[in-house]
């Protein structure tokens, strides 16, 4: 599977969601596309599915333009809260009519996937609680085994035991029908290992794009003595740097690729791990944070 | 075992530990098969190819050895290696703690080996 965004523009109306992504995904691969409320995540997915049109530039999957292509639509599926489906049909019928337009639908699997969740196929689309609702979207989704596959921000509304199983059958999938599957969201905490690359878009373009383990390694919390966290950071990229404790201070650092954090002893300098969701969101922060919002205000700005 | 995820050790390292372990304890024997990177990602909940990055640490250790379609196996002598380095590595990476923490307190060099000393000879 290949899937390309060149120079990629998406206006709506005014408001400009992608001001010029490019990016080259390539193999079957698990793939987290990360990035704050408005970065383009959704409307890359969007592009990606053939459900929008670029204002500019050139989104290519399997190398045919996805908008308006039968070829690629039975190709890729792309799962997010505002599915819609004929309000007449009942989740059965749904399922029966996903079998007839993707080519790969294990209409089995989705069946015994939705009675291990309690989900009724008799049931209509509308009736669903919201989680119950993304629940049904992904099991469709996952069922679908298209060589493109999408979910945005899918585990949202799911209590810890259905997102916990989803996330299960989403790495089984994989293994036994290995595919392009392409996962965006905020809540991390469980599908962050699943990732084999890391893609960060950031205010409509790509902020940066990295295998998941080499990018995890990179980021490290350091904390102890003030002299002895700045000097330490010196050499090194901070994302955050604040006090803690008096003569304490405390630092996420970002390494070269390739590097190592080379700890002089005894020095009193702790590290630790970053997690994949702290790390984005220290390389995405606006300078100084929430605080500068209450200092501006106290500055009377 | 669990993955750690607060541990500043990567998870394909916290795999590759993980192996040992069982090797050490004879839960793998030589010459047997150890997990494959499907079965690891399946049991831990992550990537395979991070799977794959901690089987392939310890073949290039000399600590498993791939059999061409079978899978990895343990190597006649990885006990030995593991021991080796575990005793170098982990012993030497407490004493590193035991002077931060040390310094931490303002114990001088003197106490810190007395206490050392202390340790090692209520132990015989």
């Amino acid at each position: 599977m290949d899937l390309n965004f060149h120079q990629v523009v998406k206006h709506f109306g005014k408001t400009k969601a992608l001001s010029g992504l490019t990016l080259n995904l390539a193999g079957n691969k698990i793939i987290g596309i990360l990035g704050r409320n408005g970065a383009g995540k959704s409307t890359a997915l969007q592009l990606a599915a053939g459900l929008l049109k670029p204002s500019a530039g050139n989104v290519s999957v399997l190398g045919e333009k996805p908008f308006n292509s039968l070829r690629i639509s039975a190709n890729t599926l792309l799962v997010h809260e505002g599915m819609t489906f004929p309000p007449a049909l009942r989740l059965g019928t749904i399922l029966d009519e996903l079998e007839r337009t993707y080519p790969s639908f294990d209409r089995k699997l989705a069946r015994n996937l939705l009675d291990h969740f309690g989900i009724p196929s008799d049931a209509f689309h509308i009736q669903l609680s919201r989680g119950m609702k993304n629940t049904f979207n992904m099991v469709a989704g996952i069922a679908s085994r298209t060589p493109l596959s999408m979910f945005d921000e899918p585990l949202n509304g799911m209590d810890a035991g259905v997102r916990s199983d989803l996330i299960q059958v989403l790495l089984k999938e994989y293994i036994s029908h290995p595919r392009m599957i392409l996962l965006s969201g905020h809540q991390l905490e469980g599908v962050e290992d699943l990732f084999e690359e890391i893609v960060i878009l950031h205010e409509g373009r790509l902020l940066h794009h990295e295998n998941a383990d080499e990018f995890k390694e990179r980021f490290v919390r350091i904390s102890g003595p003030c002299s002895v966290v700045r000097r330490a950071a010196s050499t090194e990229k901070v994302l955050d740097l604040h006090d803690t404790l008096p003569g304490m201070s405390e630092a996420i650092i970002m390494m070269k690729p390739g590097t190592a954090l080379i700890m002089s002893e005894g020095n009193g300098l702790k590290s630790m791990s970053v997690s994949l969701g702290d790390a984005y969101v220290a390389l995405t922060r606006k300078k100084g944070g929430i605080d500068r919002v209450y200092t501006d205000a106290a500055d009377g700005k | 075992m669990s993955i750690n995820p607060d541990s500043g050790t990567p998870i394909y390292l916290q795999i590759a530990d993980w192996i040992e372990d069982g090797i050490l304890t004879g839960h793998f024997e030589e010459d047997e098969k150890v997990y494959s990177q499907y079965q690891l990602a399946e049991q831990y909940r992550i990537n395979p190819a991070t799977a794959a990055k901690g089987l392939s640490v310890l073949a290039e250790q000399g600590i498993l050895y791939k059999k061409r379609g079978l899978g990895m196996f343990v190597s006649p002598n990885a006990r030995k290696i593991i021991f080796s380095r575990r005793r170098n590595g982990v012993l030497q990476e407490k004493i590193r703690d035991a002077v931060t923490e040390a310094r931490l307190l303002g114990l001088s060099k003197e106490e810190l080996v007395a206490m050392l000393r202390d340790e090692m000879e209520e132990e015989k």
